[in-house]
């Protein structure tokens, strides 16, 4: 199954580059979403479903905990995989992130290393049922 | 060269490497050290220490970075291009911070802040810059410097 992914992030570059890293981990995806903020993620999810949520935390307007905590309260999105992709180091902040999310990746990243942390938090993906191709939506906020 | 500067110096690198697929050198060429001031970008934090974390990019080098981060072939418009800049800084500032500090400590980092140079007045930090690198790469340089504020040593965010 191609995967719908949704990703959250203030920076348009930083959502542009996560989507091009998508297409270039070579995993099976279907149409790639985009906010810029957790208010506009949340507007998106009420509407769509997608199998993944890529996160920022540290946003305007709110920020990616409020958003995972808000997920995990609505009972028909609560299970929604996520994975926050942020500049944070500090091992302690990780760990205490770690516990509200499904997967972290740190920036800077590479294809291979989303790649992996997806494949971990999805489980297996048959490549080859794919479209493989980048498709944005609601990318004009 | 001074351990801090060592850590900065191997950071900023990595992630000019990883996020804009350039090839940073310590070494500046004649150009690249007389290339003139573009943009900088500024990062304030709280934590341990406070302080700003500032990236200045000089000559040509800000369309190159911006559309090596896009994968585009030519230059974004300016606004893609500082918006990028600002995404740096925000990089940087995240991982150098703790490099620095120490792994387990927590910073919070405020949203990055564009300063025009032709207008630096509106810019002051206070005193000398804790640490300071300058990394080479296509078309010009890249400056990046960590200031600490002297004034606050809390760990609150205001």
């Amino acid at each position: 199954m191609p995967l719908n992914v949704l990703v959250v992030d203030d920076s348009s570059v930083m959502r542009s580059i996560i989507s091009r890293t998508l297409t270039l981990s070579g995993l099976p995806l279907g149409r790639i979403y985009q906010a810029a903020n957790g208010k506009e993620g949340l507007r998106i999810l009420d509407r769509t479903w997608v199998d993944l949520i890529l996160v920022d935390i540290n946003m305007p307007v709110m920020n990616g905990e409020e958003m995972i905590d808000r997920i995990r309260r609505k009972p028909e999105i609560a299970d929604l995989p996520i994975i926050v992709i942020s500049t944070e180091s500090s091992e302690t902040r990780v760990e205490m992130l770690q516990k509200k999310c499904d997967g972290f990746i740190h920036k800077p990243f590479t294809p291979e290393s989303l790649r992996q942390a997806i494949i971990n938090v999805i489980g297996g993906i048959d490549e080859g049922d794919g479209e493989n191709a980048l498709q944005i939506g609601d990318s004009d906020f | 060269m001074r351990e801090m500067e060592r850590t900065l110096y191997k950071s900023v690198i990595r992630i000019f490497e990883d996020l804009a697929f350039m090839l940073p050198s310590e070494e500046l060429d004649d150009r690249q050290s007389k290339a003139s001031e573009r943009a900088i970008a500024v990062v304030g934090f709280h934590g341990p220490f406070s302080g700003k974390l500032v990236v200045r990019v000089c000559g040509d080098l800000l369309p190159i970075l911006a559309a090596n981060m896009l994968g585009e072939e030519h230059p974004p418009p300016v606004e893609k291009q500082l918006d990028a800049l600002r995404e740096i800084a925000n990089v940087i500032c995240g991982n150098v911070l703790p490099a620095i500090a120490g792994a387990k400590e927590i910073f919070y980092l405020d949203t990055p802040v564009l300063i025009d140079p032709r207008k630096r007045s509106n810019f002051n930090p206070q005193g000398d810059p804790v640490v300071e690198v300058k990394i080479g790469m296509e078309g010009g340089r890249a400056e990046i410097a960590l200031y600490k504020d002297e004034s606050d040593r809390g760990g609150k965010r205001p």
